[in-house]
């Protein structure tokens, strides 16, 4: 009995092995790299228009009118992203929709960010830096000390790894004296000082209020933010930059975006369902972007076969949308004929930077796989004992490989 | 019996674990080195800055993370090899007790050593770290040694099953599974990276099941 056992614990680490890497291998060998095209809205003729490489250097540019253009035509149609070059070669357009031109006007007045599943909850050590916002230098000055906020806040001094009491006091009364309740759900900030000021931490609390906590000439200010705490916030992210439209953005549980700006912490929806819902963002799965240019503002939603975007005046209303699409990874034929031989895959690759095994089933394409597995060794090798076929019946070719390289012993 | 072959695997292991203990010891000097030079060359403060953002440590804990999987080559290589040498194993297998128990009791031995070099390493590591970080670091760094360790067990179990196997065979194929599953406790790129560690565990747990079917197929004489 405990032969049997043995052998099948053989088998099955054979069958979680061969499900981590054949799969893997399949696509590595079989799948092509498909060409997606780079979507852009040009100002200057109101449309959308695109490039796509085609191997060997080989690059179209259209607009989705089917016009082609020289590379340089191309730039000319996107100011706002070709600044730099049109500005080098004299080709910067005096003004467009009224507002004047040149490279620093346009670098001033123009802004992006982007949400990736990995910037939403992956692996980090929950330790933060608070900068003096206020610093008598004209640069950020990086601090000597961090701390950590979760059911209290608490300063440490690296040097003798110790509680700095008396800060870790001010700041603890100063945030418990606006209403904040620990402990802190979400800690934001941008922490770098490669930025011109700054605006500290965005802090969601055990209510799920917003407190924005800052340190200035060594006081800490602490401040409600009045954005609703049934908004469902899942994450926020805060970027300073010199134009002041907003402090930063955050995401909901219900894949809406806002803005979080300067008009008294006032939120400012971003769009994220286009005419066509299928093709609206999911942030587990997506990656959004927001370019703020100065004429108009475009929202770029880049998901599994498709890329959508939409473009708005700044005012947030629409003037126009498209999606460009292709055959996603899961219908191209690759992925079909892996579904088909395999019953399931085991992977640890995770969006959100995690190691996390998990298994993705085929399903009814899989069945077919199990039924030729089955067959292959009814036909090719009979007299084998009854578990044998079960093993096949659930884990398909993996089990059929793991039951014909370890044979029974009686 | 049970007693003469334990002592019999002591006589095999005694100058390895003797060996393998110093490892350790010098591994986690070579940490607590590491680091108060880390420390002095960057700064407290800037030094706790690379260990929270670029993950540091994980430079410094090296040996932590290959020297299970080394002992583990080492144990098993000096236990089994020489049994299977001439197939010396056959006069083992003839004791008056079962192969089973007698497979069980070797590499229930040799994995014991290797468990108290993992726990030591583990609250050694967390005895070096408390002392320079606080306790989010000590945290996440404990937490990426886990699926070391558990890769170090799984180097263990898998060298001696193949080696107990009687056939070269069968000895590719499971080196090429126990390259796979040992792989994959090795995956990480920063702290804490692991979710459903239970998974792993899992599957180390049953390891030592394999060793069974090796002793099972050497008595049958398998070729």
């Amino acid at each position: 009995m405990l032969n049997k056992i043995s052998r099948y614990t053989i088998i099955l680490l054979i069958v979680v092995v061969s499900a981590l890497y054949l799969p893997d291998f399949f696509s590595m060998l079989f799948d092509k790299k498909v060409n997606t095209p780079r979507l852009n809205y040009s100002a200057v003729i109101d449309e959308f228009v695109y490039t796509q490489h085609h191997g060997m250097g080989q690059t179209e540019r259209k607009d989705i009118q089917g016009n082609s253009y020289s590379e340089r035509e191309y730039y000319k149609l996107l100011p706002f992203t070709y600044y730099a070059n049109l500005d080098k070669w004299g080709l910067l357009p005096a003004e467009i929709d009224g507002f004047e031109l040149s490279s620093k006007s346009i670098r001033r007045n123009s802004q992006f960010f982007r949400i990736q599943p990995k910037d939403i909850s992956s692996p980090f050590v929950p330790l933060y830096i608070m900068f003096e916002a206020e610093p008598d230098y004209a640069q950020l000055i990086i601090p000597d000390d961090v701390f950590r906020l979760d059911n209290t806040i608490e300063f440490l001094d690296p040097v003798s790894n110790s509680v700095l009491e008396e800060k870790s006091h001010k700041f603890q009364e100063a945030m418990l004296s606006t209403g904040f309740s620990f402990p802190a759900k979400i800690v934001a900030a941008n922490q770098t000082n490669r930025k011109s000021f700054d605006e500290g931490y965005f802090i969601k609390d055990a209510n799920n209020k917003v407190f924005q906590l800052k340190m200035i000439k060594d006081e800490p200010v602490c401040v409600e933010t009045g954005i609703d705490p049934n908004l469902g916030i899942r994450q926020i992210f805060i970027k300073e930059n010199m134009r002041k439209e907003f402090y930063g953005w955050l995401l909901t549980d219900d894949n809406e975006v806002y803005l979080i700006t300067y008009d008294n912490y006032k939120l400012q929806q971003i769009p994220t369902v286009p005419d066509d819902p299928k093709y609206s963002y999911i942030a587990d799965e997506m990656t959004i972007y927001v370019y703020t240019y100065p004429v108009n503002k475009h929202i770029q939603i880049s998901g599994n076969g498709f890329k959508q975007m939409i473009v708005f005046d700044n005012d947030f209303n629409k003037i126009a949308e498209h999606v460009e699409t292709w055959t996603p990874y899961k219908k191209r034929p690759a992925s079909i004929v892996k579904s088909f031989l395999f019953p399931f895959e085991l992977s640890t690759y995770d969006p959100m930077k995690w190691v996390k095994v998990q298994m993705d089933c085929f399903w009814w394409e899989g069945l077919a796989g199990i039924a030729v597995s089955l067959l292959v060794l009814v036909l090719f090798s009979r007299k084998r004992p009854w578990f044998d076929y079960v093993l096949v019946l659930f884990t398909g070719v993996f089990g059929l490989i793991g039951v014909l390289l370890i044979k029974p012993e009686d | 019996m049970l007693k003469a072959i334990l002592y019999k695997e002591w006589i095999k292991l005694r100058w390895a674990v003797i060996m393998i203990a110093g490892l350790t010891v010098l591994s986690l000097a070579y940490t607590i080195g590491m680091i108060s030079y880390y420390v002095e060359f960057q700064g407290a403060f800037s030094n706790w800055m690379f260990v929270i953002g670029k993950s540091l440590l994980l430079k410094n804990i090296v040996f932590v993370k290959v020297l299970p999987l080394i002992t583990g080559l080492v144990f098993a290589l000096i236990q089994f090899v020489p049994e299977m040498n001439n197939k010396r194993m056959r006069l083992s297998y003839h004791l008056p007790i079962s192969e089973k128990k007698l497979l069980i009791s070797s590499t229930g031995f040799g994995y014991m050593f290797l468990l108290i070099e993992i726990v030591f390493l583990f609250f050694g590591l967390w005895l070096v770290i408390s002392m320079t970080y606080p306790a989010e670091i000590v945290h996440k760094v404990l937490m990426t040694t886990i699926p070391w360790f558990l890769g170090g067990s799984a180097m263990y179990f898998m060298a001696s099953f193949i080696i107990l196997e009687p056939t070269w065979v069968y000895r590719i194929i499971y080196a090429v599974a126990a390259y796979g599953l040992i792989e994959l406790n090795f995956r990480a790129s920063t702290y804490d990276q692991y979710q459903r560690l239970w998974v792993l565990i899992l599957i180390v747990a049953v390891m030592p099941f394999t060793i069974m079917f090796a002793g099972h197929r050497f008595r049958r004489g398998s070729k």
